[in-house]
């Protein structure tokens, strides 16, 4: 069920809220969110059920069966079970097209290609399932023996199918117990996390998500403009950003009117200056699974320079690889772990703020921001588009060049002063937009749409928040009008064809 | 100040707002509810679907005609019948519209056109069904989104918007300033106009002026104007999917589940079914190709007898009279009118509606 539909926010919250309230002093409190919960989930199929208990209730088992053993041995090859298992699960639904589709056949063996439908979440539930078990082994955390209670924190409904990841012993803890009601003030802000959140999705991440398919649609057949693939790689910038930052923000403010805090996920992650400040904005339930589970446990940076390099690059690979299956994914993971090294290296940032002060801290966030924008090519264009879209990259200083060459005897008679600076410099930027017309136009629009992002975050970036958090501490007629600002912006600007979350892929 | 006031304020204030805010321009503006709703894109620097623009235009248009029959249905219908043609041949006074428009608005697309008509024209007496055998129910028209049905991924089966902002109970939800919708993102997008060659020109070229023009006057039809290409005459293949049916405890074919489901339609709101193929420029050959489809709507017809099929499914035209597998050229689409014409009459006669 998607977040973005009238089903869920006019029938499936309220009824869920509703029956939720009148049973929440009651012990079928977490039953009822249970089937709720599996309802929201299995709407699309009820498959979908089947590896989500198979995941789940293994590790329920083998988490006690975990703590209730005192032989190390044994406790390992349980844990190693539980590992297997789900790797091996996700696997199996993850990367099975893709080996016996592509990877196979590039090294000559002939098979048939078997494509399996990937169930939604299972990255997610997976992850979050496998981090029980492994806590219980490292005897952080004890295992829960209610069934329900267990199951409601993998299957709970808000954060299920995109995150954020949550740990057992941070979601747990808070779903067993009964919760008190919300204040008033929680309430208020959890609904306009929604708001936001829908905002963000609809307005934002699904034009910007327009853009990226007109650039796609351009390319077969015919050289990409100049500048379309700058145009592919802000668009998609931004769109998985508000596509996946919405989800996260809507499960938030959901969860909190069942009187649950989900982790924030996302921290005005293109207002990083470097990659280590980078991942711990972005996607923060994944990149902190990744350090606490792998990175730490492959030695983290204890070892020498080269073990670390080592380990960088193995996480951010498979940081990649559960993103998806593809060539791009790994690129992906790779090019961000090649970062990490490189701005361990030649910490650039800190030489740049050192040099130009604010002014260089400003040029580190914007080339860091285009070093992101690179990677999100990998991620998102197929082998075939992806240089169409490097060429126009590289074509656009030229189309530059060309028009300032056109233009450069009026700019001589600016210096000899027969013709005015303004005049001249507005008669370039239309000479450009004139022999660029597509780029321009596109170019606006992704101004256009960007603007609401960068306006936001730098809102919240100056208070080391999220602009949703800003919301309590804004005066009541500017919290008016920011609401009235949102909800006209859905009715006249969110992108009407259906759009699914990006992250119900992954 | 209660705790509520206090922190809902902002909520409250906003709520007001927005209602004075409708209000005005429901009383002042007058908004149609026909524009005052989500079922065209307006997205950035990207063109109307035709096939979703045309079906906007037909309800709007049509709504209120109050016709005593209708047609619903794919191209071959939007093309290939002339409600001038049809009604010569039928009793003075009755009224034929139609409001078929292509195979990606779906049968469910189909469907819910002859709901809404229904609803909005209590006259109606006959709903017909017209399709060509070449695009006949399948999972990705009808119960299924069917995007990429044709091999771009734009061309989406779109026949659950018409259900979604035209019947469904979500219409209230639809505010009176989404008829500026284009107007204000007009604005916004294309700066009033100064980047206005990207923008929709299927609203604003001359052809589509045309149509509109056009559609308007011939109560529902648009004459064909395809390019000329050959269409084959081998023997028709008519493939007839099936499902497994859980109310049935058995398979079931997607042609018998959408034939029922008209004629409950057309038995919910009083009115009789009328189920019409096209012509076909493939041939019956030996007949095992359109086996399964055939046997289907034998079965079908001997379950419901209050159902009218005047037309075998495969009835072979010279292929030189179709422009597309789909579409009689215009030259002939007088003789699609007149046959269709003569069945409805002998219809209507039978049943006494003259």
């Amino acid at each position: 069920m998607q977040f973005n539909s009238f089903w869920f926010i006019f029938v499936f919250l309220p009824l869920t809220l509703g029956g939720y309230l009148l049973l929440r002093r009651t012990r079928y409190a977490n039953a009822f969110m249970l089937v709720a919960s599996l309802y929201f989930y299995s709407v699309g199929a009820l498959w979908y059920l089947a590896p989500l208990f198979v995941t789940a209730l293994l590790d329920f088992y083998i988490g006690q069966k975990i703590e209730d053993s005192s032989d190390d041995v044994y406790r390992k090859r349980l844990l190693a079970i539980s590992v297997v298992a789900n790797l091996g699960l996700l696997s199996v639904f993850k990367y099975t097209g893709w080996l016996t589709g592509s990877v196979l056949p590039a090294f000559g063996l002939a098979v048939s290609p078997i494509a399996l439908a990937l169930p939604p979440a299972i990255s997610f539930y997976t992850f979050q399932s496998m981090s029980y078990t492994i806590d219980i082994f490292r005897r952080e955390f004890k295992p829960y023996r209610n069934v329900i209670d267990y199951m409601s924190f993998v299957s709970f409904f808000p954060h299920l199918v995109a995150g954020p990841i949550m740990r057992a012993r941070d979601l747990l803890p808070q779903l067993a117990r009964m919760r008190p009601l919300p204040t008033m003030a929680t309430v208020s802000t959890a609904l306009f996390m929604i708001l936001f959140g829908l905002f963000q999705k609809t307005v934002l991440a699904d034009n910007f998500g327009g853009f990226v398919e007109a650039v796609q649609r351009m390319i077969p057949g015919s050289q990409l403009p100049a500048g379309m693939g700058l145009i592919f790689a802000y668009a998609f910038a931004f769109q998985i950003y508000c596509d996946f930052a919405a989800y996260s923000t809507i499960a938030r403010g959901v969860a909190r009117l069942f009187g649950v805090d989900l982790m924030r996920n996302f921290l005005t992650p293109y207002l990083s200056t470097n990659p280590s400040e980078f991942w711990s904005r972005w996607h923060i339930s994944l990149s902190t699974w990744l350090r606490d589970y792998l990175y730490i446990p492959l030695g983290g940076n204890r070892g020498n320079s080269f073990s670390t390099v080592r380990n960088l690059m193995l996480t951010m690979l498979l940081g990649g690889l559960w993103h998806g299956a593809g060539i791009f994914f790994i690129v992906w993971g790779l090019y961000h772990g090649a970062l990490l090294v490189l701005y361990r290296l030649v910490p650039i940032d800190i030489y740049l703020i050192r040099w130009f002060g604010r002014f260089g801290k400003f040029i580190s966030v914007v080339l860091f921001f285009h070093l992101v924008c690179l990677g999100w090519i990998f991620f998102r264009a197929t082998p075939a588009q992806f240089l169409p879209i490097m060429e126009s990259i590289a074509a656009l200083p030229g189309a530059i060049i060309n028009i300032l060459e056109t233009y450069q005897p009026y700019f001589v008679q600016v210096l000899n002063g027969q013709n005015s600076f303004f005049g001249v410099a507005l008669g370039t930027v239309w000479g450009f937009v004139s022999k660029n017309w597509v780029f321009s136009v596109y170019a606006w629009g992704v101004l256009l749409f960007a603007l609401p992002v960068m306006v936001t975050d730098i809102l919240g970036w100056r208070r080391n928040c999220e602009f949703p958090d800003l919301f309590e501490s804004m005066p009541w007629i500017a919290r008016t009008v920011v609401i009235l600002a949102l909800i006209y912006g859905i009715v006249f600007f969110a992108r009407r064809e259906a759009n699914e979350f990006i992250y119900f892929a992954f | 100040m209660s705790s509520f006031i206090l922190h809902f304020r902002a909520w409250i204030a906003a709520f007001l707002i927005l209602v004075a805010f409708e209000t005005v321009i429901y009383v002042v503006g007058r908004p149609s509810p026909f524009d005052a709703n989500n079922f065209l894109q307006f997205s950035f620097a990207h063109e109307e679907t035709p096939q979703r623009l045309f079906v906007g235009e037909k309800l709007k248009a049509f709504a209120y005609s109050n016709p005593a029959i209708v047609q619903s249905g794919d191209s071959s219908g939007f093309y290939g019948i002339e409600p001038a043609a049809v009604m010569k041949q039928l009793p003075a006074g009755t009224t034929y519209l139609n409001m078929s428009c292509c195979a990606n608005l779906g049968f469910n697309g189909y469907y819910n056109i002859l709901k809404f008509m229904a609803e909005h024209d209590p006259p109606m007496k006959y709903m017909v069904l017209h399709f060509t055998p070449y695009t006949m129910p399948r999972p990705e028209m009808w119960d299924s989104d069917g995007a990429a049905l044709w091999g771009t991924p734009e061309l989406k089966v779109f026949g659950d918007a018409v259900y979604q902002e035209y019947i469904s109970v979500w219409r209230i939800f639809h505010l009176p300033s989404l008829a500026y919708r284009r107007a204000v993102s007009d604005r916004i997008f294309y700066i009033g106009g100064l980047l206005n060659q990207l923008d929709r020109p299927l609203l604003n070229n001359v052809n589509y002026l045309e149509f509109e023009r056009v559609f308007r006057k011939n109560l529902g039809w648009m004459p064909e104007s395809d390019p000329r290409n050959p269409v084959s005459a081998a023997e028709c293949d008519i493939p007839t999917p099936e499902f497994f049916s859980f109310r049935r405890m058995a398979y079931k074919s997607y042609l018998e589940e959408v034939l029922e489901s008209f004629d409950n339609l057309a038995k919910q709101y009083n009115t009789k079914l009328v189920v019409v193929f096209q012509p076909v420029a493939c041939v019956f050959g030996t007949g095992k190709g359109s086996e399964k489809a055939r046997a289907v709507i034998e079965d079908f017809k001997r379950k419901h007898p209050d159902v009218d099929i005047p037309f075998p499914l495969i009835e072979t035209w010279p292929a030189n009279m179709f422009s597309v597998p789909a579409h009689v050229r215009h030259e002939y689409t007088d003789r699609l009118g007149d046959r269709l014409g003569q069945a409805l009459a002998k219809i209507l006669a039978r049943n006494g509606d003259r």
